[in-house]
């Protein structure tokens, strides 16, 4: 997935060199960054660009790259078919496990209500979007 | 080596992502490249890591005619030739001739250090290319002595730019790079607070306001940093200024004391009046 990320930067014009993209690697492996999609994003712009005129180009790369993943994740838990789920449930749910998901509805009602709430967070996220420039209100951009 | 992290100090407030570069820096041992804005604590923060995390610093503030070497040693031929001249003793060993630079003191130290090359961007296109191969390998040969220096411990190299030129782009790739941004009101708050602890609550936002406006104004050649504001504070609280002379609602007063304070350019001064006389013409 990264090695994507890497091509992409490099056709919308930052220009990053397989050094950099390795260093970037490497400091995964030492565990610079491992908790928080922040902290992965300024480690990535860190090792990754060095003019800040492209930081612009960063964050529209990243932001599509990084939101595309999180979509496909969503797509996959959107799937997941109902009756799997129920079988599953009955062999390792107990009776009163059973009990409260029926209370809350049936099972369609149930995925129903995980798939709102992913729904939320994704508008969350992107409402609380730090990194896309936003409104060209960037010193070093193009709208700024 | 001590792997504690950098967290700023009490003096001197670092955002999350600096925090990061930092630690990022010192984890991986590559050169800190730090960019920003004329006053926002660039060179300070060489400084400030330095003390928080308890190492020697070796500064090497960088000017139009320095040239790398210098960083590593200069041989001091003239002193040499005086001193055969007038038969001077120590003219036999060569030694005594090498002026150590900056960087060979850094290798030198017993601990790791902290290593400032400041204002890279002042010397000439050709010199931090120059100090590629030395900041690589950590080690250099000098000539007069037949020796080589090695790093005892790899320095931690901060370098910062002023943006006057491009930096070569083999320099670029071997170094992280961060770009300080100016801070924002709330950090404005928190640095501001750190120098003036007992500021009242108002005159501080009303000063941050009347700042930052200032600094909106289109066309200034020199916006005013986050060292020109602490000045500025400085001498309200000097001239005993209070909070409602501040407050901007009243056109007669848009124009705040003592704003010489926070303009240095002449022609900013003046644009900056004009624009408050055309503001108050069209109201």
């Amino acid at each position: 997935m990264l090695v994507r990320f890497f091509f992409e930067l490099r056709s919308a014009g930052v220009p990053v060199s397989l050094t950099e993209f390795l260093s970037l690697l490497q400091a995964l492996e030492a565990r610079v960054a491992f908790c928080s999609a922040e902290e992965f994003y300024w480690l990535a712009r860190l090792a990754l660009v060095k003019d800040e005129r492209h930081f612009d180009r960063f964050d529209r790369v990243f932001a599509e790259h990084f939101a595309g993943a999180e979509r496909l994740f969503q797509k996959l838990v959107a799937e997941v078919p109902a009756e799997w789920l129920q079988s599953l449930a009955q062999r390792l749910f107990t009776e009163e496990e059973r009990a409260k998901v029926e209370s809350l509805g049936s099972w369609d009602k149930l995925l129903e209500t995980l798939r709102q709430r992913l729904e939320e967070q994704k508008e969350r996220h992107e409402g609380g979007n730090k990194w896309v420039g936003t409104g060209g209100t960037s010193p070093f951009g193009s709208g700024g | 080596m001590s792997t504690s992290r950098f967290t700023g100090t009490d003096r001197y407030i670092a955002t999350d992502d600096l925090r990061m570069a930092v630690n990022a820096a010192v984890t991986l041992a590559r050169p800190l490249l730090i960019k920003g804005e004329p006053g926002t604590g660039k060179t300070q923060l060489a400084l400030e890591v330095a003390e928080a995390l308890g190492r020697p610093i070796f500064e090497w503030h960088v000017k139009s005619t320095s040239k790398a070497q210098q960083g590593l040693y200069e041989y001091d031929a003239v002193s040499r030739l005086r001193d055969s001249q007038l038969g001077d003793a120590r003219v036999a060993d060569i030694r005594n001739y090498i002026v150590r630079g900056k960087l060979w003191e850094a290798f030198e130290s017993e601990v790791q250090p902290v290593l400032l090359i400041d204002e890279i961007d002042k010397a000439d296109i050709e010199f931090p290319n120059d100090l590629l191969r030395e900041l690589d390998r950590m080690e250099f040969y000098v000539h007069e002595t037949r020796e080589l220096v090695r790093a005892r411990h790899r320095p931690i190299i901060i370098i910062t730019s002023n943006n006057e030129k491009e930096l070569p782009d083999a320099f670029l790739r071997r170094c992280f790079f961060h770009y300080i941004r100016f801070p924002d009101q709330e950090t404005m708050t928190k640095i501001v607070e750190v120098h003036y602890p007992n500021l009242k609550r108002e005159l501080l936002a009303e000063a941050l306001g009347a700042f930052y406006k200032v600094r909106e104004t289109p066309g200034l050649k020199k916006k005013p940093s986050t060292s020109e504001l602490l000045d500025w504070i400085k001498l309200l609280l000097a001239e005993d200024i209070p909070s409602e002379v501040l407050r901007s609602d009243d056109p007669k007063k848009a124009i705040p004391p003592l704003h010489g304070a926070l303009l240095k350019n002449e022609q900013d001064v003046h644009l900056f009046e004009q624009l408050v006389f055309l503001n108050r013409r069209v109201r």
